[in-house]
């Protein structure tokens, strides 16, 4: 619980976490506001019933990004600063170190996620849809799940590999799962046998795109599919094994 | 104690994969249901639209992935699914012929919403599009009387855009068609057929016998389905969809075989107006020009 504490205090002290916040707050407030406009189809979208949707998909990649930017280098930085070793002194054993650093990562992505839901409510007071507050924080808790899918895949995958790999791999596994609707259908056109293989990659790809849209659904009444809550929980439980059993060959 | 964890921690990854298992969507998915309830709550509206013996339930609708089909067969009310390798790779709306029987291959609903955002054509319109080809086949043997001759879409489209003259009096009588659609209606319906067909003959001189016998089946056949699905869109989504997404670029001339599916489907509506009973002894055994001169004499 201390190794969590301590690093939600480090990450809460880092410039990046705010400047990051700070512009998904604005992005948000540009399209809630007549500043700015989606237009879909040659039509303006001003309904913030129809746009919240499709915002819901922005904050949920932006929170993703802060997730991903703040988890690729706690692991590595722990080591470099040789805290593990403090830690090992004390008797804590790796698989429980990694976990808590993780968990940590996890929180500070949470409130930066969180902080941009509210600016969500907000605008959504401030366009007169006080009457869906509750279904925008219900929508907050698919990017709970969202931000602890990269979370916990970017903190294994940092344990084992160098933060630049790590980095790559995680952006585009990030990528790949925030466009899995698109890229679904690319495939889907295809034929042949580079067809199946992408398919295939499709498949195991975090079904994040997925999670943004049963978001969606919950705020506009839609059926939401309870299969994409249970492939992600079982996601972040796949990762999660990582972080318990990869070791760090410096300790 | 940590033996405990670890247990604990393996126990919700069991129940998780028995949860993603049970979960799991098999045969006919949710939103593909919602889509042929669709079709058949349009049906019970609109009816067969004036094509006679024509229903878009009569034909086994199979949803692809392009690895696996899940068909669907609907009886008074019940879908009975089963499932096979996709016939067709690919993203395909289509016709598959399995024996003697006609069926409606259609993308599933997962993978069309995301093609749906950029073209606007929902999924239920394209499953009444190729269930009306269906029809044409297996009601009224179009299939049986095409002639060898006929050139594929691409191919004609290829040789026909690019004869300056030949695109100048299509796109003449594209626009001669669309002033069906001029709300003032300043023209009347025997006027606008009579110069269509003036002008249709001039640029028959210009095409080759299987360029004209290609472009008669295609307007006639993509037209006539272009028809029938706007007519449900226009049902499903109101006048503004129905115009923006099917009557106002009606009259551009654009390359490709679109062209042919907006020119069919003014034809069926200047047919509307001409007589509205045409349809009623329409079996696809004439081309739509055809029908429009025998009408027109009729009047005369």
């Amino acid at each position: 619980m201390e190794i969590t504490i301590n690093v939600v205090r480090e990450k809460i002290r880092k410039k990046t976490l705010y400047i990051t916040t700070i512009l998904g707050i604005l992005v948000v407030a540009l399209f809630s506001t007549d500043m700015g406009s989606l237009t879909v189809g040659g039509k303006r979208i001003n309904d913030y019933y129809v746009l919240i949707p499709i915002l819901i998909n922005v904050v949920n990649f932006l929170a993703g990004a802060i997730a991903l930017a703040i988890s690729v280098t706690t692991v590595p930085n722990e080591y470099e600063r040789r805290t593990s070793h403090l830690v090992w002194s004390r008797g804590v054993d790796q698989g429980r170190y990694h976990f808590s650093l993780a968990a940590g990562n996890m929180i500070v992505s949470w409130i930066s996620g969180g902080i941009l839901y509210a600016t969500l409510c907000i605008f959504a007071i401030v366009n007169g849809y006080a009457n869906i507050l509750g279904k925008i924080i219900g929508a907050s808790l698919f990017m709970l799940l969202y931000v602890a899918i990269i979370c916990m895949l970017t903190t294994a995958l940092s344990i084992q590999l160098p933060v630049a790999v790590t980095g790559v791999i995680m952006i585009l596994l990030f990528a790949g799962g925030a466009f899995r609707s698109i890229l679904t259908l690319v495939a889907a056109a295809l034929t042949g046998v580079g067809g199946k293989v992408i398919k295939r990659i499709l498949q195991i790809l975090p079904n994040l795109a997925g999670l943004s849209k049963q978001a969606g659904n919950l705020v506009q009444g839609n059926p939401i599919n309870v299969n994409v809550i249970i492939t992600s929980l079982l996601f972040i439980w796949i990762a999660g094994l990582g972080v318990l059993f990869f070791r760090k060959k410096e300790a | 104690m940590k033996k405990l964890g670890f247990v604990l921690y393996f126990l919700v990854g069991a129940v998780l994969v028995l949860a993603a298992f049970a979960t799991k969507e098999k045969g006919l998915k949710e939103n593909n249901r919602t889509e042929l309830d669709r079709v058949v709550s349009d049906y019970e509206e609109l009816g067969d639209m004036g094509f006679k013996g024509f229903c878009p339930m009569n034909y086994k609708i199979a949803f692809s992935n392009g690895e696996k089909d899940v068909v669907v067969d609907y009886h008074g009310g019940d879908y009975k699914v089963s499932e096979r390798a996709a016939v067709y790779e690919g993203l395909v709306g289509s016709i598959y012929k399995n024996g003697e029987e006609y069926e409606v291959v259609v993308p599933e609903y997962d993978t069309w919403i995301n093609l749906q955002a950029f073209s606007g054509e929902q999924l239920s319109a394209v499953i009444w599009h190729e269930s009306f080809h269906a029809y044409q086949n297996a009601y009224c043997g179009l299939a049986d009387r095409v002639s060898t001759k006929i050139m594929s879409e691409t191919e004609l489209s290829e040789h026909v855009d690019h004869d300056t003259e030949m695109k100048r009096l299509y796109a003449k009588e594209l626009e001669i068609l669309s002033r069906l659609l001029d709300e003032e209606k300043t023209c009347n319906a025997t006027e606008i057929a009579l110069e269509y067909i003036h002008t249709a003959e001039e640029r028959d001189w210009l095409l080759t016998e299987e360029e004209k016998l290609s472009e008669a089946l295609y307007e006639m056949m993509e037209g006539s389905a272009y028809y029938v699905e706007s007519r449900v869109v226009r049902y499903e989504n109101g006048e503004a969809v129905y115009a923006k997404n099917y009557l106002n670029s009606a009259a551009e001339y654009v390359n490709g075989n679109s062209k042919y599916y907006h020119h069919g489907m003014l034809q069926c509506m200047l047919l509307d107006e001409l007589d509205p009973q045409w349809k009623d002894s329409y079996a696809f055994d004439k081309n739509l020009d055809e029908v429009i001169t025998q009408c027109v004499a009729a009047e005369r």
